[in-house]
């Protein structure tokens, strides 16, 4: 009992408790994706305007940044802990990031536009 | 830490504990609809869906995961910071280039999609739609009275009210198939 009136155990037990909920949410996604009860389909296909359904280099572009930034970035959250403000995430990968999200944006918009024209 | 404040500490780290776990429960067990979690609403996955989820996840798991070792709560990178904002305004921008384009669509929704009446009783349902069609009103099943004008209807329970029932108040957009519901409940 007077373990558990410490602050520090108190702590941990919340960060575990979270990290659990996060872990269980990711799952029941990953599990609903394999599942097929949450849609996947299209997610790499140009959606409207005349190249409708055709494979978009704009998204694979964007997910293949994002995918390579959590492959580079979580195993070392997970190796070094300590040093997790060392980690800060390098401005070549902001750019990468950001780059290739506003290719994705830039993208879409022009297929709304040339709907609309 | 107080042992004052260590007691209150708990008890919310409970509740919320409590709260999630009732969250994860409904959707393993199905009653939480996750079905559209990546959709785009033409259909077919978004990306700036699917981008903004894998950050989320990726923050939180790091976030929590760092605080387990250190036992206490890290300072937040600036370049996380910066990656949070570029995936949650790519999110944004997105729904922003949807919503310009309406993807041609007329769209309607009422704003209270519920109600609980007793005899005689009244409720107003206002639709909002993106376009200039005109509104048609409907209810099912025929019990009560509807009298509507323009984007606005009233719903009027009859009075009495013979057997408990569930009335659903429909407002479509004239020429397309757009409709949005409202089950108002008699009692």
């Amino acid at each position: 009992m007077a373990q558990l009136l410490q602050g520090s155990v108190l702590q941990r037990f919340t960060a575990i408790s979270g990290l659990v909920f996060v872990a269980a949410f990711a799952l029941a996604v990953v599990l609903g994706v394999f599942e097929r009860t949450i849609c996947f389909g299209g997610l790499l296909r140009v959606k409207g305007g005349q190249w409708n359904g055709q494979p978009s280099p704009a998204r694979m572009a964007a997910l293949l940044s994002t995918m390579a930034f959590v492959v580079s970035f979580l195993p070392k959250v997970i190796e070094y802990p300590d040093e997790f403000k060392a980690l800060d995430i390098s401005q070549e990968w902001i750019f990468a990031i950001a780059g290739t999200h506003f290719t994705y944006l830039a993208s879409k918009a022009l297929v709304v536009l040339g709907r609309r024209v | 830490m107080s042992p004052l404040a260590t007691v209150i500490g708990w008890s919310l780290v409970i509740i919320v504990d409590l709260l999630a776990l009732a969250v994860l429960a409904q959707i393993f067990l199905g009653k939480i609809d996750l079905s559209l979690l990546l959709s785009e609403p033409g259909g077919g996955a978004s990306l700036s869906r699917f981008q903004l989820l894998v950050f989320t996840f990726l923050v939180g798991f790091s976030l929590f995961w760092v605080t387990i070792y250190g036992n206490r709560l890290p300072e937040i990178p600036n370049g996380m910071l910066s990656l949070l904002g570029i995936s949650a305004s790519t999110y944004a921008v997105s729904k922003g280039i949807q919503m310009t384009a309406g993807d041609g669509k007329a769209v309607i929704a009422l704003d209270r999609t519920q109600g609980l009446l007793t005899a005689g009783q009244a409720i107003t349902l206002t639709a909002a739609v993106n376009s200039t069609s005109q509104v048609l009103w409907s209810y099912t099943p025929p019990v009560g009275s509807l009298s509507f004008s323009g984007n606005q209807a009233t719903y009027t329970a009859p009075n009495p009210v013979a057997a408990p029932t569930t009335v659903t108040v429909t407002a479509s957009i004239q020429g397309t198939g757009d409709s949005a519901s409202a089950a108002i409940q008699l009692s």
